[in-house]
């Protein structure tokens, strides 16, 4: 019974396109998400700079290094979002 | 889906001709003749044989002079089969080409048999081989001048100073604050390779007529699955077997907890640790081809603009200053990409080069400074 449901269901999001939409969801929350991490990832590299311009070298590193796992997560969220899309 | 019946009613020479400025030119030809089945599709049609472009294909764009069909060479039940383009591949009548109700360019189409199986090994010369082998060659070429005027005299001068500043870059501030000595000296090479190789193969496709190499998955999961290989290797060597196999339950082990929470923990933690093992060159591979793919994307999408609104003025005012400002934007991604691949390489062998387990012990077991430390803990302890 519930796997027919689960069989309705399937068939009525792939038939109306309802995976489109939650792909396109995913990608833009993923977007928010990583947008929101890099902001306050690099706001804080560039205060600790100010502060200690000696050590911009190696914050610089150390941010882009965080940035690129940040990026890394919405990367993961965009495969799902890309699976979702071409199912 | 509109795109898949599009392409039978558009006019026959776009089926025929590939890149840029023949999808430029079939678009203006169809606009002008008014075609409604352009005006459906055609648009559609445009954008996919842009991005045919972007994906690996079985062709060597020069338009408009023209086009180098590349070999399909693959291995069947039978045996060995080369054919020299396309045609040729069609013609034999037991294979023919998947196009698997896409609308891109002909070229990116891979070969089956006409009975729709799949053929069984495919290792055909793409455009992603011959671009790999071009900047393996010009790699090799460039960095080999630079060498043999170090040879000639110990002051840096033109070209040598750029792959200079370069290496010395990665060295210093990339390889030794990641990866502790004995290795970081060892795998310099590794590292600097990918650098410049991963640099240039992203270069490449700003090139004119060009193609990125690493906007392919398989290019990028074999780069990461070398750094994937010397972290694993560099690990057993450094932590040997034991300690190895150890660093999957994520150091449980060692806590002083009683042995059923260490064994619920571990039932956690092992399947987590196994997975982190993988999840890194996923994510170095992804990376690297998502924004390699991405930016040429975007290129195609605001040149496609120009085509969707079929207006000159969105093309002046719109589409060609943003996409020369994305290129613009990609040579800085194709040098930062290069930098980040490089960098987390160096920093995932560094967690291996890194002899956790030892420090850890010293860290806890022997709050004393190192001196005589054995001799006071056993004194203590009597």
């Amino acid at each position: 019974m519930h796997l027919l449901l689960l069989g309705f269901l399937g068939e009525a999001i792939g038939a109306s396109g309802l995976g489109y939409l939650g792909a396109a969801l995913g990608a833009g929350l993923a977007a928010i998400g990583a947008g929101m991490g890099i902001s306050r990832l690099v706001s804080s590299a560039i205060e600790s700079q100010a502060r200690q311009p000696e050590m911009a070298g190696a914050l610089r590193a150390t941010m882009i290094i965080g940035a690129a796992l940040i990026e890394g997560i919405a990367l993961f969220a965009l495969v799902i979002c890309i699976l979702l899309a071409v199912k | 889906m509109p795109t898949t019946d599009s392409i039978q009613h558009l006019p026959p020479h776009t089926g025929q001709e590939t890149g840029v400025v023949s999808a430029v030119a079939g678009a203006a030809r169809s606009a002008a003749e008014g075609h409604t089945p352009a005006q459906q599709g055609g648009n559609a049609q445009v954008f996919n044989q842009l991005l045919g472009h972007i994906a690996d294909h079985h062709e060597l764009d020069f338009e408009p002079i023209g086009n180098v069909p590349l070999p399909y060479i693959f291995w069947d039940h039978d045996g060995f089969h080369t054919f020299s383009s396309q045609e040729a591949l069609s013609k034999t009548g037991k294979y023919s080409v998947d196009t698997n109700g896409q609308s891109t360019s002909k070229a990116t189409y891979k070969a089956i048999r006409t009975d729709g199986q799949p053929i069984s090994f495919d290792m055909s010369i793409t455009s992603n081989v011959i671009f790999l082998a071009l900047a393996a060659i010009v790699l090799i070429t460039l960095l080999g001048r630079a060498a043999a005027k170090a040879k000639h005299s110990l002051v840096p001068s033109g070209f040598r100073n750029l792959v200079e500043i370069l290496m010395v870059f990665i060295r210093d501030d990339v390889v030794y604050p990641n990866v502790e000595q004995p290795w970081a000296d060892r795998l310099m090479p590794f590292f600097l390779s990918l650098f410049f190789f991963i640099t240039l193969a992203n270069l490449l496709g700003i090139v004119p007529w060009g193609h990125t190499p690493t906007g392919a998955l398989s290019v990028t999961g074999g780069l990461a699955a070398v750094t994937f290989v010397i972290t694993q290797y560099v690990g057993l060597r450094t932590m040997g077997f034991g300690h190895f196999m150890k660093h999957f339950t994520g150091g449980v082990l060692d806590m002083e907890l009683p042995m059923g929470i260490k064994i619920a923990l571990m039932v956690i933690l092992i399947p987590i640790e196994i997975m982190g093992l993988f999840t890194k060159p996923f994510a170095l591979t992804v990376r690297l081809f998502a924004n390699m793919t991405g930016g040429h994307v975007m290129i195609v999408t605001l040149i496609g603009l120009a085509f969707a609104f079929r207006s000159l003025a969105v093309a002046g005012f719109m589409s060609v200053p943003f996409a020369l400002f994305i290129s613009i934007l990609e040579i800085f991604v194709a040098l930062l990409q290069a930098y980040i691949f490089t960098a987390l390489s160096a920093v995932f062998i560094g967690f291996m080069a890194h002899n956790e387990h030892e420090e850890h012990v010293n860290d806890r077991d022997l709050p004393h400074p190192p001196q005589g430390d054995k001799l006071s803990a056993t004194a203590h302890a009597v």
